[in-house]
């Protein structure tokens, strides 16, 4: 009999580059960490509290920066997120969906977005931060509370290439 | 290395104010996929809320769980075997969902071995949708806690409270 039992959410992440020219690729893949306002998010839509959206196609979006930093459970956005004109760092999922206990959020980078030395990714939801306040996602930078935060070796991604991250959250 | 958060269930029974039996608690399979589910919004799954969430009671608990979806033995409609989730709350700064259930001098009488947390979601076959209601054996059983026998009786009042802490 066990009838102690507990429930882990681990979550990795691949990064695959491909050249848009030769297409060639290179995968590197790493773990992450879920931040405690992305496991009260979690709490928070067990219990379908208001204004906390789900994580879907429309209201999560996926962002690539090029800072890094130690584990930080409290991190509530990247260090340097990718911005400007002409080379958005932030897009909601291409696809996300369930297998079994693990939840599959996949974004693909198109040759014009996120270009840069590329070494930190997250994902952003709407949900409470430790103060109790909503962080209301959108495109705009930095926006919204981070739930998952991976740093990985710096990719060098331009407008000749495009990327895909696929994050695994497994419950 | 990867960096896991985790997540624990744990229970308190309570009979006229009296601590009776305490212990960490069973997340079944169901549980997690429903944990999945809800927290990226799928269609046709409910929330543990007042108004769609069950706490349900059993006799004489079978020793291992796995995907199950109801208790072994739940007591019957008749005898109010299960209510709804009486009140929850989660602290600001924290991760713990806490929800407690009173079950009053009518409810989950018997020389009691199990109890289950109960809502709507998918079954294992992906397909089915396993709706919650007062009904015994309905719903998407997301938690299940077997303990030494509680007896209680129509002069006692119960509270059962859970704690899921991600």
């Amino acid at each position: 009999m066990k009838n102690h039992d507990t429930l882990k959410v681990s979550d990795n992440v691949t990064i695959t580059l491909r050249d848009a020219v030769t297409g060639s690729i290179t995968h590197q893949s790493t773990h992450n960490l879920v931040t405690h306002p992305g496991e009260m998010f979690v709490v928070d839509r067990m219990r379908e509290r208001a204004s906390v959206t789900p994580m879907d196609l429309t209201t999560t979006y996926v962002a690539l920066g090029t800072g890094s930093t130690i584990a930080n459970y409290w991190l509530g956005s990247l260090i340097t997120e990718i911005s400007g004109v002409g080379n958005p760092g932030r897009d909601v999922p291409d696809s996300l969906s369930r297998s079994t206990q693990t939840v599959l959020v996949s974004n693909l980078f198109t040759s014009t977005q996120a270009s840069g030395g590329l070494t930190e990714a997250g994902i952003f939801i709407t949900g409470y931060d430790s103060g109790g306040n909503l962080q209301t996602v959108s495109a705009a930078l930095d926006s919204g509370g981070l739930f998952a935060y991976a740093t990985f070796n710096e990719i060098t991604k331009d407008d000749t290439n495009t990327l895909t991250l696929d994050w695994e959250l497994l419950f | 290395m990867a960096i896991q958060p985790r997540a624990e269930g744990y229970v308190t029974i309570w009979k006229n104010g009296v601590l009776v039996s305490e212990g960490s608690n069973t997340i079944t399979t169901l549980g997690r996929n429903w944990i999945a589910d809800i927290t990226r919004g799928r269609d046709d799954v409910s929330g543990l809320t007042t108004a769609k969430a069950y706490c349900a009671v059993g006799y004489s608990g079978n020793t291992t769980v796995a995907a199950s979806s109801g208790l072994t033995l739940e007591a019957p409609t008749g005898s109010i075997g299960r209510t709804l989730i009486g009140s929850l709350y989660r602290d600001t700064t924290g991760s713990t969902l806490y929800v407690t259930t009173p079950f009053y001098t009518s409810g989950g009488l018997g020389p009691l071995q199990e109890i289950g947390l109960f809502t709507t979601g998918y079954a294992i076959d992906e397909s089915t949708v396993l709706v919650a209601s007062v009904d015994t054996a309905s719903g998407c059983m997301i938690s299940r806690y077997k303990h030494g026998i509680v007896t209680n009786t129509a002069t006692d009042v119960m509270s059962i409270e859970w704690r899921i802490t991600l």
